[in-house]
């Protein structure tokens, strides 16, 4: 199998699963920390991961397809969606900034997608721009669920939009006034009492502003 | 050419040191110690600063051969800190800048940490683990800011080994860290201690609490030595670190780490992102002691590199800050 890409906690092969096109992420071991250590949350991360992918497909989010599943070796084989991260498509949008009603649209998407990741009682917990995909259509898929849980808190739910506005205004602090966009995707999109979700969300970054530091 | 001096005291640690254009002339520094078992207060933090900064000014030009004319500029840690230390260190910034007749320069102390982490090890854009008593931050630079990408949600990771040597009733002698490391390297048996990564964001307070509870009866009964239970944390602790810093580096496609703070003088720290690093072909860059830990050289030399670019700072604005984020910053150095 080919190399595709290394994440943070995997590598990503390419490979060919009856016929379709298809990656295998495998959790390897980390050689630097503690074996036990290693192999629980290897193997919960990839529970987790596959728990949630598929808890997404059936409340109607792009998710890959899962085609099998190895816990032992903490791998999963699943569908290779042909498209690039959010994180590439901004950095390349940088030197095009004359299409921005497109850009914005995109923006509301990625808000409207996590929204109802929310809304179906997913929590993602890593949602950064490299972890949501663009396809060709535009069609957004989310991937990388490993520190995902279901039935999550209105903390848990701020803390994702946190996550994903620090991804975004530390990678693409040239499009930082964009990031409204995506919260009104996200309001139209959550159903339910989205005003505490945003409002807690304040009380997560101004916690974030507020912190005490000490040299 | 710009000889600079700094005055560092924003925590237990009072440095004042003195640089010409990168080229370190003299690091003098003296630590408070608290007895064993005790954290250090301000007020007495403050006191002790204030004992010593005269005699530690005479050693620092002394050592660097230094006249004070010869001085180009004066910087001091504006913040973040605890606020008396803080002041106290900052009105004798003052006052030798108005008797000396140069300009003052107030320093972020985390923003200081990282330039003077990118001068001694010659990195250049590197994802930066800042790591102490005090911040715990995953650092990256982007349009002209240090842009924190993963924080601690609530305690520093130093704060947490300390607090955990406290229990353990270590000497804080260098630092409750170092005797931490120290007995860890003898331990071998791992007990499993809450993992909480968010993200890119860690917490450290319910680990803390939780090993706070269990370590009486876990030594009582023999089941674990102190040395185990020191190995466990800084095992758990540090791969929530490295896995948050590796994430940050797989985000911004980034082939180097700089590990600053005085956590970044942990030996198995920087062994354990070492591994990681040439896992993913990247490199490591660390310092030691000298520079890792607080110091007034890397004040010194933030000063000079804000001088050089052309910033002038209003007196008013030479006041302290214990709240003063990496990220407010603009870099007009970079
Ligand atoms: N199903 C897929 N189809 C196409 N590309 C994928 C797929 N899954 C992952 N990738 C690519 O591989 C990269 C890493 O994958 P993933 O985010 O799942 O791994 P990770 O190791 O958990 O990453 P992270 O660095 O975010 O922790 C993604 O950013 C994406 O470019
Ligand atoms: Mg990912």
């Amino acid at each position: 199998m080919e190399l595709y890409k290394q994440g943070a906690e995997s590598k990503i092969y390419s490979t060919i699963y009856l016929d379709r096109k298809a990656i295998v992420k495998e959790r390897f071991s980390k050689q630097y920390r503690n074996k036990l250590l290693d192999q629980t949350l290897r193997k919960e991360r990839t529970k987790a991961e596959s728990k949630a992918i598929l808890k997404c497909k059936q409340g109607g989010i792009v998710t890959p397809a899962i085609y099998s599943l190895d816990l032992n070796d903490c791998k999963i084989t699943m569908e290779k969606i042909n498209g690039q991260t959010i994180n590439d498509y901004l950095i390349n949008m940088r030197n095009k900034k004359d299409d921005n009603a497109k850009l914005t649209s995109i923006l509301m998407n990625i808000g409207g997608i996590v929204g109802k990741m929310h809304s179906i009682g997913v929590f993602h917990g890593d949602l950064t721009t490299s972890n949501i995909l663009k396809m060709e259509d535009d069609t957004l898929a989310l991937i990388d669920f490993g520190l995902s849980h279901f039935n999550p808190s209105i903390e848990d739910k701020a803390v994702d939009i946190y996550v994903l506005e620090r991804a975004f205004t530390s990678t693409h602090s040239y499009f930082t006034h964009f990031f409204a966009a995506i919260l009104d995707g996200y309001k139209n999109a959550y159903k339910s009492n989205v005003q505490a979700v945003i409002d807690q969300y304040q009380n997560v970054r101004a916690r974030g502003r507020k912190r005490e530091m000490i040299g | 050419m710009v000889i600079s001096i700094g005055f560092e005291g924003s925590a237990n640690k009072l440095g004042i040191g003195i640089v010409k254009d990168g080229e370190v002339l003299s690091n003098c520094r003296r630590t408070y110690i608290t007895p064993p078992g005790e954290g250090f207060l301000p007020r007495e933090t403050a006191q002790h600063h204030q004992n010593n900064i005269i005699s530690l000014l005479e050693e620092t030009l002394k050592t660097a051969g230094i006249q004070p004319n010869q001085i180009n500029i004066v910087c001091f840690t504006k913040g973040p800190g605890i606020g008396a230390p803080l002041v106290s260190v900052a009105a004798v910034a003052r006052t030798v800048a108005q008797l000396w007749n140069k300009p003052l320069i107030p320093v972020n102390h985390c923003i200081a940490h990282i330039e003077m982490g990118r001068l001694i090890t010659g990195s250049d854009n590197p994802t930066v683990l800042y790591v102490s008593g005090g911040n715990t931050q995953v650092i990256a630079y982007s349009g002209n800011r240090y842009r924190i990408f993963g924080e601690t949600i609530d305690i520093a990771v130093g704060n947490c080994l300390d607090r955990f040597a406290r229990v353990l009733k270590l000497s804080n002698d260098p630092s409750p860290g170092y005797n931490i490391e120290q007995l860890a390297k003898n331990g071998s048996k791992y007990h499993k201690l809450p993992y909480v990564v968010k993200g890119m964001d860690v917490s450290f307070s319910g680990i803390l609490s939780y090993i706070e509870e269990k370590a009486p009866l876990l030594l009582s009964s023999g089941e674990y030595t102190p040395e185990d239970l020191c190995f466990s944390l800084q095992e758990t602790l540090f791969a929530m670190l490295i896995e948050t810093t590796e994430r940050a580096m797989s985000h911004c496609q980034s082939k180097e780490v700089l590990i600053v703070g005085g956590v970044g003088c942990n030996e198995r720290l920087q062994e354990m992102m070492k591994i990681m690093c040439d896992e993913r072909g990247a490199t490591l860059y660390a310092t030691d002691e000298r520079f890792c830990i607080d110091n007034g050289v890397m004040i010194a030399h933030t000063g000079a590199l804000m001088h050089k670019s052309g910033y002038k700072a209003q007196w008013e604005e030479t006041f302290c800050t214990q709240r003063f984020r990496t990220d407010e910053v603009e870099v007009t150095w970079r």
